[in-house]
């Protein structure tokens, strides 16, 4: 069970002055369950990237590979596809509109054919999922909640139909420091309850590298670099080299490693550079006396 | 709370409580100052964390 893409290619209008290839040739295999970050700057292709893997764009060349069955041929179910793999938008709470906040998750599940009892259920059990206060699932129409709590009613209404892939395009985009602490917070503790796939986009190497297992760098529309956080962040001359940077901790670490200390350049969290610091300045210690 | 940038985020706490964001260079010399690593407070550049750290002995 996965999705694999394979040389996948993508060119807005092909043929004009316009033309742009926004993908360009890549291929990768994403397994069930992992729990992946798509980073790069504006206009590396993630946003373009995302939106193939539930069907939503075309690739110009290449093969999409959803659990083996190759999407692009004819006769495949892209409605099902499209419940199967669930994509968050950019600012998903401009898209609420029902006049109250069950209702507006109950709507996925309610095109997916289900009664409405059943809808209720998976519209509850989602509200649940992303951590949101029972008592305003009746009273208030969604437009008057905080942009956090909004964010996680639209993130509940994809969980609702019971997506095996959860995409999250800048899910903290907008959002003050602790609401997009809460908001990580509560995926990660969603992607170790439900085992679901999840796909984070993100242009902040410090939010990712604190919750995912696996990061996918993208540039110019190319996979650039694709690894763990640590492996990642190895890269960070050529990360810099491209606009972006790995998170101040790692600068930290390569400067102490050239002044001497024996230290691991690998941290990428606060707490994992403290500990490693801190264990270094006590061997040191123990030596000395 | 007002005071020059080393004055403030030498309350990282206090800033947390207030949902705001630390530079991460002072989030780091703050979870060593609670191990117990004698760093000056406010550290907010990490030349300034490098060189405090070099200073130990």
């Amino acid at each position: 069970m996965s999705i694999k893409l394979e040389n996948i290619s993508y060119v807005y209008s092909p043929g004009t002055a316009y033309e742009h290839h926004a993908l360009k040739d890549v291929s990768l295999e994403i397994p069930q369950g992992q729990f992946v970050g798509i980073i790069g700057h504006t206009g590396s292709g993630k946003s373009t990237l995302i939106q193939h893997l539930n069907g939503l764009m075309k690739a110009t060349s290449g093969k999409l590979l959803y659990e083996g069955q190759n999407i692009y041929e004819d006769g495949y179910d892209m409605k099902k596809l499209r419940t199967q793999v669930g994509l968050v938008f950019q600012y998903p709470e401009y898209q609420l509109f029902e006049v109250d906040v069950l209702s507006d998750v109950c709507f996925g599940p309610k095109n997916q054919g289900l009664s409405k009892e059943e809808c209720e259920k998976q519209a509850r059990e989602a509200l649940e999922l992303v951590g949101f206060p029972e008592k305003y699932y009746k009273q208030s129409p969604p437009f008057e909640l905080s942009g956090g709590q909004k964010r996680r009613v639209a993130i509940a209404g994809i969980l609702a139909m019971h997506p095996k892939v959860l995409v999250l395009d800048e899910p903290t985009a907008g959002l003050d420091p602790k609401g997009r602490d809460e908001i990580l917070d509560q995926v990660k503790l969603l992607h170790e309850k439900t085992g679901m796939t999840v796909i984070l986009v993100s242009h902040s190497m410090e939010d990712v590298a604190k919750y995912v297992e696996r990061l996918i760098v993208m540039n110019d529309g190319e996979k650039m670099l694709d690894g763990t956080p640590e492996e990642v962040f190895r890269h960070y001359k050529e990360l810099e080299a491209v606009g972006l940077a790995a998170p101040q901790v790692t600068y930290v670490m390569h400067d102490l490693k050239e002044k001497g200390f024996d230290v691991s350049a690998d941290a990428t969290t606060v707490e994992e550079a403290a500990d490693e610091i801190y264990n270094f300045l006590k061997k040191r210690q123990e030596v000395q006396s | 709370m007002h005071g020059t940038p080393k004055e403030i985020f030498s309350r990282v706490d206090e800033l947390k409580k207030y949902r705001m964001d630390v530079p991460q260079v002072t989030m780091l010399a703050d979870a060593l100052i609670q191990k117990g690593v004698p760093l000056p407070k406010g550290i907010l550049r990490r030349e300034e964390l490098v060189d405090a750290l070099c200073q130990l002995s």
